[in-house]
């Protein structure tokens, strides 16, 4: 017979194994922590955080509207928001980022989409290829992609196919582009749980700095340090493929600037080079184009854009998918969870325990997916760890399921099978899993 | 012996996991089994009926269009506008009906964004101050057939603005370009007769009343009752679920919706442009028929509505939700049209004012629900405080 105090011990055992929390790496149902919304439909990716205060719904508001804005080319009648290009990639922010979510590479008709630029390094084009221009001004070219099939074969003989993009240019219109021209293909991401992000301490960061791999797991991360435009200083770059952008205002300049052509009062040219007379000579719609006023809610709003909460799965399922994404070392670079510092300037941002499953730092991806173009301290090889958060509603929100940097993954375990460089293990274990193993894994991920 | 212990054990970890979850936060109520039938029931019929008269009114306005195009005149054109308005005022309180992925808005059919996205980009659809030959009535070439196929997969391709479907498609096709100052935008009945492009400005008009009328009928036939539908689905949902997603509904048209992207966004930039309903200048009747919807769901119309819910737990409450509808709906009431001179500042500093106080009620009212739906651990998307 037990003693009473030994029931209660019983009791407790299993209380604690039940009501635990779990692992640090666990997936809990509030993301974005206290900013979480309940949201799974189409509107997912579009709501403030939960928290927000007054002002920040008042800036949220009106961003919102500078997001979804087609900007017409100057003059214009309603003279807020002319100022377009003269060269540029989208009209509006919600061009690309349809949804606030991410980008399809194709339209449907095949061809590439708005959605997708690419980076260059040019004399007479710049940094960016746009492909669209104001009236009277030559779009500088146009882009056509095709797929390469790959075939390959999980362990236990099942086939799979990728796809591998293939870039043409055509219509060249400021001097021939060398053959070999270095084009580095960047998709629109989902802009969800930024402000979290960015929010995330300095130290936080460098914690998962392992830049010589001294714990011989194989991986590194390295912070890209990058001059940033609102410090004047450098600084670890957070945002973009290559995390070349330090705070989302510099972000938000940048996109307004190369894809857009708005100027503002961080990036005040217009966005031409000196071989492009018509672009240079062109109207503009004042100087800066975008007010310093609208600059902040646009940055406002892309800090404020909620997390949503996470899918529901079965107990067993969730517990299972999560144990496969530690085995398998995802969780090296996807890092599951933070607690967000105490100094952003937005307080509804501090000290959230969020689940965003990213380091934000540079990982070796493999020569599969380089496109060989440095970006400040990244290498042509290196990408950052795009966080995983919301990514079970892209299809949702924006009717697609195409991942990675160019999209050419259409779908979660394409995405993993592109995994290399020091991926490559991981990729490795991935395929030798079973498939009902990796059909778990995938619903893990989707779920998060 | 064994099973004494085994019990001693169950209850002693019953204990103390009750202890446990309550020391981790305050136990929530239960909702009332009969009263949140009751309240689910009364909502599904409210939403069928809304629904049902919603598509009455756009199957008059299709009906309309129809007769008008065959011989378009100053008159006709007139009751069509008319019509519209009429629709509208029946379409708006069905907006609380959003926001939780029901069948106007789930994420595979939901007709949402071909019914009512909003602002539209003039130069996408048609004509526009100084460019004659802007958007898709004119441009013949690139799109030879004006069809709902057409109008559908040209709607938000290529960016949110990018509006060719919905009430405010038909409501530029009807009104034109409102400049600040004129009740309204001044379209002549001639771009319907002798304008470049009339026949396919006609086959606009008709296409896009019956695309709406389409859009509906689907969404009402999955309220309707006696039918094997969402609305089976939803009355037979856990309570948490289903009165969560009605709250939902209530809280995010309120906050995000009418003090946000309404009414928040024109104020501040000053933009008529960014009127909801910036041709016929109808936006505030549009958003007291909005706030009329909360209200009616918040109080139930046709029997018992969310307050009964509310009321069983905390009657105070309950009556300060009641009160707040109530100051938000006179908040709307004493803002002057028409509505673009108060976002432009052309109706002076009381206007304004009356704008900035209104859109605060409207967000103390998402407070207050949120603080309701606390009663029952529901998780809105505004914080209760």
């Amino acid at each position: 017979m037990f003693k009473r105090n030994e029931f209660v011990l019983i009791a407790l055992v299993l209380m604690s194994f039940i009501i635990s929390p779990g692992p640090s790496y666990a997936s809990p149902l509030l993301p974005g922590g206290q900013t979480t919304v309940q949201n799974s439909n189409e509107n997912a990716f579009s709501l403030p955080l939960k928290n927000a205060v007054t002002e920040t719904r008042r800036r949220f508001a009106i961003g919102n509207a500078l997001f979804n804005q087609n900007w017409v080319e100057a003059p214009a009648s309603v003279d807020l928001f002319d100022g377009l290009g003269p060269l540029f990639n989208a009209q509006s922010c919600s061009g690309c980022h349809f949804k606030d979510g991410r980008a399809n590479p194709l339209d449907k008709d095949g061809n590439l989409a708005r959605g997708l630029l690419f980076r260059i390094q040019h004399e007479k084009y710049g940094d960016q290829l746009q492909p669209l221009a104001i009236l009277g001004v030559e779009p500088e070219v146009q882009i056509h992609v095709k797929y390469l099939k790959i075939k390959g074969k999980f362990k236990d003989g099942e086939k799979y196919e990728l796809q591998n993009p293939q870039y043409t240019l055509k219509k060249a219109q400021y001097g021939p582009l060398p053959k070999d021209l270095v084009m580095s293909p960047r998709i629109a991401p989902a802009v969800i749980g930024l402000g979290l992000l960015e929010a995330i301490s300095e130290e936080d960061l460098k914690k998962n700095e392992d830049p010589e791999d001294k714990n011989g797991d194989g991986i590194s991360g390295r912070a890209n340090l990058v001059l940033d435009l609102v410090l004047g200083e450098k600084r670890r770059g957070r945002f973009g493929w290559k995390a070349n952008q330090v705070n989302l205002k510099s972000q938000d300049a940048g996109a307004l600037s190369g894809d857009m052509g708005i100027s503002s009062s961080l990036l005040p040219e217009q966005n031409c080079t000196s071989s492009q007379s018509a672009c240079l000579k062109a109207v503009t719609g004042g100087s800066p184009e975008i007010s310093d006023d609208n600059l902040e809610s646009l940055n406002v709003y892309t800090q404020a854009i909620a997390v949503p909460a996470a899918r529901v799965l079965p107990e067993e399922i969730r517990k299972s998918g999560e144990k496969l994404f530690q085995e398998l070392q995802c969780a090296a670079c996807h890092v599951p969870t933070y607690q967000t510092g105490n100094t952003h300037a937005l307080k509804e941002l501090r000290n959230q325990l969020i689940y965003p499953y990213t380091d934000l730092l540079l990982h070796d991806m493999g020569e599969g997916l380089a496109d060989h173009r440095p970006d400040f301290e990244a290498t042509g090889s290196e990408w950052r760890t795009p966080p995983l958060w919301g990514l079970g509603l892209t299809m949702t929100v924006n009717r697609h399921t195409r991942f990675l940097h160019d999209g050419r993954a259409r779908n979660v375990q394409e995405a993993i099978l592109w995994h290399g460089g020091e991926a490559l293990n991981s990729q490795k274990k991935f395929k030798a899993l079973s498939k009902d193993q990796r059909k778990i894994l995938i619903q893990f991920v989707e779920s998060l | 012996m064994m099973k004494t212990a085994v019990s001693v054990v169950v209850v002693g970890f019953a204990f103390c996991l009750g202890l446990q979850v309550q020391a981790a936060k305050e136990a929530a109520a239960v909702i009332s089994e009969k009263t949140g039938r009751e309240v689910v029931s009364t909502y599904s019929k409210l939403v069928e009926a809304r629904y049902k008269e919603a598509l009455k009114e756009v199957e008059s306005l299709h009906q309309m269009a129809k007769d008008f195009t065959k011989s378009p005149t100053e008159e006709g054109l007139q009751k069509l506008k008319d019509q519209w308005k009429k629709s509208r005022l029946a379409y708006s309180p069905t907006e609380a009906f959003r926001f939780y992925g029901g069948p106007i808005d789930d994420a595979d059919h939901g007709p949402e964004g071909l019914m009512n996205a909003w602002p539209v980009d003039e130069a996408y659809v048609d004509s526009v101050q100084g460019k004659v030959d802007a958007g898709i009535i004119n441009n013949p070439k690139k799109f030879p057939k004006i069809s709902k196929k057409l109008l559908t997969d040209l709607n938000e391709k290529d960016g949110e603005r990018n509006i060719s479907t919905g009430y405010h498609a038909i409501e530029f096709l009807l009104w034109g370009q409102d400049s600040v100052g004129q009740l309204g935008g001044q379209r002549p009945v001639t771009d319907y007769t002798t304008a470049p492009h009339a026949d396919r400005r006609k086959a606009a008009l008709t296409a896009l009343t019956d695309l709406l009328c389409d859009h509906l009928r689907a969404v009402h036939k999955e309220w309707d009752g006696g039918k094997k539908n969402y609305r089976t689905q939803f009355e037979k949902m856990a309570l948490k679920d289903s009165i969560q997603k009605i709250m939902l509904g209530l809280s995010t048209l309120s906050a995000d919706e009418m003090a946000g992207e309404r009414m928040t966004v024109s104020l501040e930039l000053k933009d008529p442009e960014n009127e909801q309903d910036c041709f016929s200048d109808f936006t505030l009747e549009d958003l007291k028929a909005n706030q009329r919807g909360i209200i009616e769901i918040y109080e139930g119309s046709l029997g018992p509505g969310i307050k009964a819910l509310v009321s069983e737990k905390d009657a105070k409450l309950a009556s300060s939700l009641s009160d707040a509808l109530k100051a938000s709906m006179i908040g709307l009431e004493k803002i002057p049209a028409p509505y673009d001179e108060v976002v432009t500042g052309k109706k002076g500093a009381s206007a304004t004012q009356q704008m900035k106080t209104t859109i605060a009620l409207l967000q103390k009212q998402a407070q207050l629900l949120s603080q309701a739906a606390k009663i029952y651990d529901l998780e809105l998307n505004v914080q209760a405080e």
